[in-house]
């Protein structure tokens, strides 16, 4: 039989493993500032670069992109050349996807730290770097592509079709969730507004998660585990029947980050059932790699890289099992938006990928130096430090997020939140802070440990760039048995037309979950009166957006009663039309901002309030832990794109007027003005009152909509009668019914207003009175009592609120609306 | 894209897509699991062990014992 020699290129390893450890340690550390930044608030040095909103993008892409994509890479150009038995394609495809990757991340760290950020989770860059990623992704594509054409073995092992499916996954993702129309080189407006990007981002967010953290994961877990522990995996059936139902399911699931939110009720059905039965393959890749090691588990005693191995299967188990569990409506009503959320993610990131990279990089690295590892011992101490730091990380954040929820849902006896000020459920989680940081610091220790062994290993050993090998080449298939194969054998004989199929079966998957979302105008219920932003507001938003402002706060109250207590009215899909992008936000560290613009609500602050607020928080809220925004106050507001800005919304059709990018500037001119005059000492050119703008239209068009609502009710008459039997009666009406919401005495309470003195929300008259209790105010949550009693009693109670007003009780709430002279 | 657009606005009873999306995860799924427990055992083997013969250098094979 002819035997080839080839070589297998392991120098584009090298690079990668470099660059994995470089970027794993920058990710790490910018970890450990930004955990240490919810303690010590000062820790964001009042400097916009070093800000949490801005900084925590940077943590995240940074081990995403950086550290795991180049885990990834590094397994991928190993493991493919090996498992077909050919040097890669194109050596300068590989160095080109590896320093285009590089000069991308790179990038990355430096415009997000600017402010260049679209503000979606893991999607931030913006657009010159997206197409970047696209030219780059399309290199490793064509690169892998090729290896497979000029392989020697006939059969492709299945983690190559986990790369596959990474590959196609990515590029669909990237794609769809990247479609963004530009202001400017460093600005854009993606083309998808309110809920159809929210479900857009998600679906990317979730798949994302599939195929970036999971499926090449499972790759190279198939390919080195197996190695390790020399030994085949459990069940090869096994792998093929679940990497099939994981990509599929992986497609639908993308909803659930959405529930209880201003989503229609089928897409969020849609996602928890396929989120639940997503266990059942991602159970099948664990129990696969974790059944691997029957009979050798005393290795596992000996060898740390089996003991990573074994704890980053786990830890996928275990994330995996969290996940549909977090899918369940009434698991997600407790843990969103709280810290249980980083503390899954983290069993993920630190767990199964970061733990699973450290085992590869320990079977690597001796190899390609071709030397024995420096110490064993010192990497069986990483592997404890590691996990143990892991779990010093996540538990205390498990405690955080349950503490948070129980709190922000807490009633007490009078049927009011027992704790009314958010910031009481923020000062509760400092010690968990401070001791998930304490977790970080240990994980960076580990890392260390390892660096120190690989440059100890290195430097002992010898490179070994090309290594030599020899093979048969791969046999034809004769041509009379070509028509009669099997569907498998043909596809992997043809791996182009495998990867297109393979990209057509996932894009089905995906635009059958999108199109309907994005099309369908019966799914946006409009509201009349939104109106779009005006364009200081919009100079606002993007300001808020470009700050990182979603990493902390939320703009979606859900339908529970303990947030339309706390923050007021919950969101609605049709409130969000013109939100290019959309912000709802996945974590509360400070409130839920979706409802700062209602004048008279729970979270209305003056426009000077949010002044001083942004300019020192704590001279507003003592003991508050977000950082300070002086830089607001410096910068004057840049209008140089904002007809430009003006027009891409009119293409992507918000309803200005035509003509309107012309005027625009004047406008925003009267109206910066008109809040700098009530603010003493603010400057109306710069960029703090464009933020204030932007709070006070939050909620502000929804609140409209109550008043309309007020007017369209008729008047009923009504004269109050001072008879005492019947103010008895009115009494123990009242006393029995509207106590909860207005005091014993009608002084008010957190939930409504004071009824005994002269100013009125909904008009002050003796028929305006009798028609609010009658009729009601839903939307403001006072009962049409008209349903609930009878004409007698509502007379009568009124006669009674009547005959209360100016009597003056104990710790009256302050006048809510309009005075009226009686 | 707008006469796309146009058509795709007007699918009608849009919340049976999950249903059809449900249907047709299943359906597939039977296809993979026939496919697999027909697919003969001789393959299996052969292709599990490709990650333990893949050529690498004798000494370094000698330290993985």
């Amino acid at each position: 039989m002819e035997i080839q020699k080839f070589t297998y290129d392991n120098k584009i390893v090298r690079l990668f493993t470099f660059a994995t450890l470089f970027y794993g340690l920058i990710a790490i550390l910018v970890g450990l500032l930004i955990a240490l930044q919810l303690p010590f608030p000062e820790m964001n040095f009042k400097l916009s670069f070093l800000t949490f909103g801005r900084v925590r993008p940077i943590h995240t892409n940074a081990v995403i992109f950086g550290f795991i994509g180049n885990a990834i890479f590094t397994g991928v150009y190993y493991s493919m050349q090996r498992l077909l038995k050919t040097r890669m394609y194109s050596d300068f495809l590989s160095k080109f996807h590896f320093w285009g990757w590089q000069v991308i991340i790179l990038s990355a760290a430096i415009t997000l730290a600017l402010g260049f950020s679209m503000s979606k989770e893991y999607a931030e860059l913006e657009w010159p770097l997206d197409i970047a990623i696209a030219i780059v992704w399309l290199a490793f594509g064509a690169n892998i592509t090729g290896t497979m054409m000029k392989r020697r073995t006939k059969h492709i092992y299945v983690a190559i079709w986990f790369y596959i499916a990474t590959w196609t996954g990515i590029a669909l993702l990237h794609v769809v969730n990247s479609i963004e129309i530009p202001t400017s080189w460093f600005h854009s407006y993606p083309v998808y507004a309110g809920v159809q990007d929210a479900i857009v981002q998600w679906w990317y967010g979730h798949n994302a998660v599939a195929f970036f953290l999971t499926t090449p994961f499972l790759g190279l877990m198939y390919y080195f585990l197996p190695k390790v522990a020399n030994r085949p995996v459990y069940s090869y059936k096994l792998s093929i029947i679940h990497f099939w139902s994981l990509i599929f399911l992986y497609m639908w699931a993308g909803p659930h980050h959405l529930l209880y939110q201003a989503l229609p009720d089928w897409a969020q059905t849609l996602g928890v059932v396929f989120s639940v039965m997503l266990i059942a393959p991602s159970w099948g890749g664990m129990i696969n790699g974790l059944l691997t090691l029957r009979g050798v588990w005393d290795k596992v005693r000996e060898e740390p890289i089996l003991k990573f191995f074994v704890v980053a299967v786990t830890s996928y188990g275990m994330a995996t099992f969290e996940g549909p569990l977090l899918s369940f409506k009434n698991v997600n009503a407790i843990s969103h938006f709280t810290d249980w959320t980083p503390a899954h993610t983290h069993i993920g990131g630190m767990g199964w990928n970061g733990l699973l990279t450290f085992g590869m990089l320990y079977w690597l690295v001796p190899r390609l130096w071709g030397r024995e590892l420096y110490s064993k011992k010192l990497a069986n101490n990483h592997f404890w430090i590691a996990t143990i730091g892991m779990l010093f990380w996540a538990i205390p954040m498990y405690w955080a997020g349950v503490t948070q929820s129980l709190m922000w849902k807490e009633f007490n006896a009078d049927g009011l939140l027992a704790y009314p000020n958010f910031l009481e459920t923020v000062v509760q989680l400092i010690p968990l802070y401070i001791t998930r940081a304490f977790g970080g610091f240990l994980f960076i220790v580990g890392f260390f440990m390892m660096l120190y062994n690989f440059r100890k290993t290195m430097v002992l050993g010898k490179f070994i760039g090309d290594e030599e090998v020899s093979a048969p080449p791969l046999e034809q298939l004769p041509k009379k048995r070509v028509g009669k194969e099997s569907l498998h054998s043909l596809l992997e004989r043809k791996p182009v037309q495998f990867t297109i199929l393979a990209f057509i079966a996932l894009t089905i998957g995906g635009l059958v979950e999108i199109i309907p979302m994005i099309t369908i105008k019966a799914n946006i219920p409009t509201i009349s009166t939104v109106k779009p932003y005006s364009p200081l507001e919009l100079q606002g938003r993007d300001i808020y957006v470009r700050e990182g402002c979603y990493n902390c706060h939320s703009q979606q109250v859900r339908p529970f009663r303990s947030e339309v207590e706390r923050y007021g009215d919950y969101s609605k899909v049709g409130e969000f039309v013109y939100d290019y992008p959309f912000q709802w936000g996945s974590k509360r560290t400070g409130p839920d901002l979706a409802r700062t613009g209602v004048i008279g609500g729970k979270m209305y602050k003056s426009a000077n309030w949010q002044y001083n607020h942004m300019l020192d928080p704590e001279s507003t809220s003592p003991g508050s832990i977000m950082p300070a925004y002086p830089w607001l106050f410096d910068n004057k507001l840049n209008n140089s794109s904002l007809k430009r800005k003006i027009e891409v919304m009119q293409y992507l059709g918000v309803p200005y007027p035509e003509g309107y990018a012309d005027i625009a500037l004047s406008d925003l001119m009267k109206q910066a003005q008109s809040i700098a005059d009530e603010i003493p000492g603010a400057n109306p050119d710069s960029e703090i009152i464009a933020m204030i703008a932007y709070l006070h239209k939050l909620g502000r068009d929804i609140s409209v909509t109550d008043e309309s609502a007020d007017a369209a009710i008729e008047l009923i008459d009504f004269t109050p009668s001072s008879e005492p039997e019947l103010l008895t009666n009115g009494e123990a009406f009242y006393v029995k019914n509207c106590v909860a919401c207005h005091g014993l005495h009608g002084e008010g309470n957190a939930i409504g207003p004071n009824l005994t003195d002269n100013a009125y929300i909904h008009g002050g008259s003796d028929s305006h009175i009798f028609t609010i209790v009658s009729e009601g105010a839903p939307a403001k949550g006072m009962q049409a009592w008209k349903y609930l009693a009878t004409e007698n009693q509502l007379k009568d109670v009124t006669s009674y609120i009547i005959s209360l007003i100016g009597s003056q009780p104990e710790n009256a709430k302050a006048p809510q609306g309009v005075e009226f002279v009686r | 894209m707008k006469l796309a657009m146009r058509y795709l606005e007007q699918i009608e009873n849009i919340e049976i897509t999950s249903i059809l999306s449900f249907i047709f995860f299943f359906s597939f799924f039977l296809v993979i699991l026939y496919h697999v427990l027909r697919t003969k055992t001789k393959y299996y083997d052969q292709v599990s062990h490709f990650p333990l013969e893949d050529g690498n250098l004798e000494t370094i094979e000698a330290d993985n014992k």
